[in-house]
């Protein structure tokens, strides 16, 4: 029985070495590929004859961008649309590649820490830069809570200071746990049916096809989770709280 | 775990930034100025229609108002022009109706005026006669007949006491 974490093995593709420092062309690379390839042949698809009255293809697309924009508009406001086409990148990104994951033999890459890190840490300065510009040192007043007694302050800015910096921790944890979490499942669950023969096997079998069922759900609500926390932060930095 | 291997993290954040810089720019190339602008001018249209929607309710309300103002003020006058004809007929007949009356009331007492005179004149002629007769009568009643002026006083005095 294979181990359950080697599915998140990186494996070279094309070797590609700078200096000693290895930017090798890997499946995980491929899978990122594969996202932007899929998204790129939706919107090239969908906006390929463009009409007022949609057709089937542009329906499709502006499925995914009114839900965007709506996500957007509604935590963000007015203001917030300015940001819109990297937020529906990120959505795009994280979404397609936590469902293509879900085929089999197709690398996951959000299941990685550093994928994930990455993203959160720009989105996180990006956050607090875009907070600066508008507040000024203003925007520092984030960390006091407005009408709290003054007598609180030695508690709470700390308090506050921590939750701020931790965004970028659990909104990449928070990713890349539930996509390495639910991929060891499967595979430990695919493995017990293996183990058990075409009798026993039947039991670990249905729950796969549960897990599997649950897993697409969570591919899902996990792009949305991660878009929308950027949206409340990015909210946070424009209207402040 | 491999994901805590950091051998292969420059090559992850190496193409993910190259993949994910590819599909900003396809956001913002491909899917703003497409997606974005068709859905906009949809918008556009949709509001436009609804805006004219809107004023040709308005004016079709004006429309309806000012037809039923209209139609209030004929109706109104038709009625005043209905009361002036109906005053002016009745003014009109109740003129006639005096003018026949007096006409006919005229006749009337020139009719009664004459049966009066007719009825003067008989009873005239009546005791002419009865005179006669008296003075007639006593006559040949009494040999000796009365005189002409006495028996009309007493035709007179019976014809007086006979009424």
């Amino acid at each position: 029985m294979a181990n359950p974490v080697e599915q998140f093995q990186i494996e070279p593709i094309v070797p590609i070495a700078v200096g000693p420092i290895d930017l090798s062309f890997t499946n995980s690379s491929l899978a990122m590929a594969f996202a932007v390839g899929l998204s790129a042949a939706l919107f090239y698809a969908g906006t390929r004859r463009l009409s007022l009255v949609p057709g089937r293809m542009q329906s499709l697309a502006e499925l995914f961008y009114e839900f965007v924009a709506n996500m957007v508009r509604d935590n963000v406001g007015k203001e917030g649309m300015r940001y819109f086409p990297f937020i529906f990148a990120l959505f795009l990104f994280v979404f397609f590649g936590n469902l293509l994951g879900m085929v089999p033999g197709n690398f996951t890459f959000t299941s990685h820490i550093v994928v994930t890190g990455a993203l959160a840490l720009v989105i996180f300065i990006a956050v607090t830069v875009i907070g600066f510009m508008r507040h000024g040192v203003g925007y520092l007043r984030m960390f006091f809570p407005h009408g709290a007694p003054i007598a609180t302050a030695p508690i709470l800015i700390p308090i506050e200071i921590i939750s701020y910096l931790s965004r970028p921790f659990s909104l990449s944890v928070r990713l890349f746990a539930n996509m390495t979490v639910g991929h060891i499942m499967l595979k430990v669950l695919a493995g017990f049916v293996v183990a058990l023969g075409v009798v026993g096997g039947v039991v670990p079998f249905v729950a796969v096809i549960g897990v599997t069922v649950l897993e697409f759900f969570i591919a899902a609500l996990q792009a949305y989770v991660f878009v929308i926390l950027t949206c409340i932060y990015l909210n946070d930095a424009i209207h402040m709280h | 775990m491999p994901q805590f291997d950091p051998a292969s993290f420059p090559s992850q954040l190496f193409w993910l930034a190259i993949f994910f810089f590819l599909l900003y720019r396809l956001v913002v190339k491909l899917v703003m100025p497409g997606l974005g602008g068709v859905m906009e001018s949809r918008q556009r249209t949709i509001d436009e229609d609804l805006a004219k929607a809107a004023d040709l309710k308005a004016r079709t309300d004006a429309a309806i108002e000012s037809y039923e103002a209209a139609l209030a003020e004929a109706r109104g006058k038709a009625q005043a022009i209905l009361r002036e004809t109906a005053e002016e007929i009745s003014r009109e007949s109740e003129a006639r109706n005096r003018e026949v009356g007096e006409v006919l009331a005229r006749r009337i007492d020139e009719g009664e005026a004459r049966i009066a005179a007719a009825r003067a004149e008989a009873l005239d002629g009546v005791k002419d006669v009865a005179a006669d007769v008296t003075v007639a009568l006593t006559g040949k009643l009494m040999g000796e007949a009365a005189a002409l002026p006495a028996a009309r006083a007493s035709v007179d005095a019976v014809m007086r006491e006979a009424r």
